[in-house]
């Protein structure tokens, strides 16, 4: 029943500050490690290489210009094994075929509605795909791009 | 003066003012419907007689047309289709009715109801076409006309519409951009609480703003699920009721809850759902008060409707309440709160203790069907 948890290195993309810091938060209360928190793509592109984030958590409507698109791309474009979590207001706006997508996490959440999300990624990426999905999560339609753990 | 001869034919005697004239030629000569007649035994099958009135719709005289083949009358706009029908059925010995553009000697044009027809002899030998004219410009330009007006109000129309599709479009978008806008700030909201939670220094403040969250939380719910799509007028309180519990579950620290649900399909209105949702979120909340010493319990959730209502159950075993033991439903704000919003959504709440510890509510929900 209890598998040993691995913790997840996150990446957070998000533009409203306070909402980001919220995040960062439950991330860390739910035993995993926030890589960064980006605002923007020009900040990912300034990130540095090294770091390697197994998730990365992508707000779609994104000050700037770029949208939550491109940054999963480009997240996608450096890091080929880390997946992509959209969180958005408008789950419909989210493409039907995207690379690297696990689902997306609906707005407004809740911290225990976030945290059950997290969960069940985290039970996703470590291979376990039975339990109930959790209210907050979409799954993406086409699952055939998730990356495998070993 | 030659007198008129009595056969078939037609000379200049048509137009012998004095004397007897054949009544036939008397009624041709002197109708206001403009007639001529040709020779087609004649090279080009000319003119060979024009009354009065095809000389005045036309403006040329007697001495202008005889000998002439009719089609000097036609001009840069008259359709060569309809004159080669006419041509056709002239060579052909038939009759030929034709709206033509003629033009006159002064260069007007008008519209021309042409009708030509053979003349035979008893042999059945043609020997003269016969044709009247009518000037019909009146009435076709009325036909222009119309037909141009509803061209003019046809694209009107569309330009309409296409405002009016535009103008819906801009305000999807809209709504689209007020709701996304409206859902940050609820997230931001339940942030903010969720920062003072965590710089809360007392056990009792740190109660209240989880419960202010939990409020925060159930309305963002409601929100939520309600504006997936434009035209969503329902909402699933069943599954919002386990949400909430299942929630509930998973915070309740120390203990082991488990959830069951037992649910048909009960939607109530949407106007009614941000009210319930927040009836709903405080009832579960009495219900399942986190007890560290308490045992495992069980909450079951049951839904159903018929009709226009809709029953919500919500039965928990060891209830383990911090109550007396004669009130165990709540007090305070939270009583207020479920009052309150139960009533003014039509809303009965039942609060039942068994004997053995388990506590019931039930909802009876009057869908606001109008």
């Amino acid at each position: 029943m209890n598998l040993p948890n691995r913790q997840l290195s996150i990446l957070v993309v998000e533009d409203e500050l306070i909402i980001a810091m919220d995040v960062e938060m439950i991330i860390e209360d739910a035993g995993h490690r926030v890589v960064a928190s980006c605002t923007s793509l020009k900040d990912v592109r300034a990130l540095p290489m090294g770091d390697v984030p197994d998730l990365a958590l992508v707000d779609m409507q994104l000050a700037g210009g770029a949208t939550g698109l491109e940054v999963g791309h480009e997240i996608r474009s450096r890091w080929p094994q880390a997946a992509i979590v959209f969180v958005t207001a408008n789950a419909k706006k989210v493409p039907e075929e995207y690379d690297g997508l696990l689902g997306t996490i609906g707005k407004p959440f809740s911290a225990s509605g976030f945290t059950a999300a997290l969960g069940f990624i985290h039970d996703l990426l470590s291979g376990r795909t039975e339990g109930q999905i959790p209210s907050e999560f979409t799954p993406a339609r086409r699952s055939a791009d998730r990356p495998s753990r070993g | 003066m030659e007198k008129q001869k009595d056969d078939w034919t037609l000379t200049e005697a048509l137009h012998y003012e004095h004397g007897r004239g054949d009544p036939f030629a008397a009624a041709v000569r002197s109708t206001r419907m403009p007639m001529i007649i040709t020779d087609p035994n004649q090279p080009d099958n000319p003119i060979v007689f024009a009354n009065m009135s095809f000389q005045d719709l036309t403006g040329y005289g007697r001495d202008e047309l005889i000998g002439r083949n009719c089609r000097f009358l036609q001009g840069p706009g008259t359709d060569r289709q309809t004159v080669a029908s006419v041509r056709k059925a002239i060579a052909q010995g038939n009759d030929a009715s034709v709206d033509l553009l003629n033009y006159r000697k002064d260069g007007t044009p008008f519209w021309n109801a042409l009708y030509v027809s053979p003349v035979r002899d008893t042999a059945g030998t043609i020997r003269f076409f016969f044709a009247s004219q009518m000037d019909i410009t009146d009435r076709i330009d009325r036909q222009d006309r119309v037909s141009r007006e509803k061209a003019v109000v046809e694209a009107e129309v569309a330009k309409r519409v296409s405002e009016l599709r535009e103008a819906v479009e801009a305000q999807q978008l809209l709504l689209h951009e007020v709701d996304h806008r409206v859902k940050n700030n609820m997230t931001m909201i339940g942030s903010i609480l969720r920062m003072e939670l965590r710089a809360a220094g007392d056990a009792k403040t740190a109660r209240m703003l989880r419960l202010m969250m939990s409020r925060v939380d159930a309305i963002s719910t409601v929100h939520r699920n309600l504006y997936q799509d434009i035209d969503v007028t329902r909402f699933d309180i069943g599954s919002y009721a386990v949400g909430i519990a299942s929630d509930l579950a998973q915070h309740s620290a120390g203990s082991h809850l488990r959830v069951r649900a037992d649910l048909h399909r009960a939607e109530i209105p949407a106007g009614q759902a941000s009210a319930l949702g927040l009836v709903v979120n405080e009832i579960l909340n009495h219900m399942v008060q986190a007890r560290s010493e308490a045992s495992d319990r069980c909450l079951d959730v049951s839904a159903q409707a018929e009709g226009s209502r809709v029953q919500l159950t919500f039965r928990i075993s060891n209830a383990q309440l911090e109550h007396t033991e004669d009130s165990y439903s709540p007090s305070g704000v939270a009583e207020q709160i479920i009052t309150r919003l139960a009533s003014q959504s039509h809303t009965s709440v039942d609060w039942k203790k068994s004997d053995a510890g388990d506590l019931q509510v039930t909802l009876s929900i009057t869908r606001d069907l109008s």
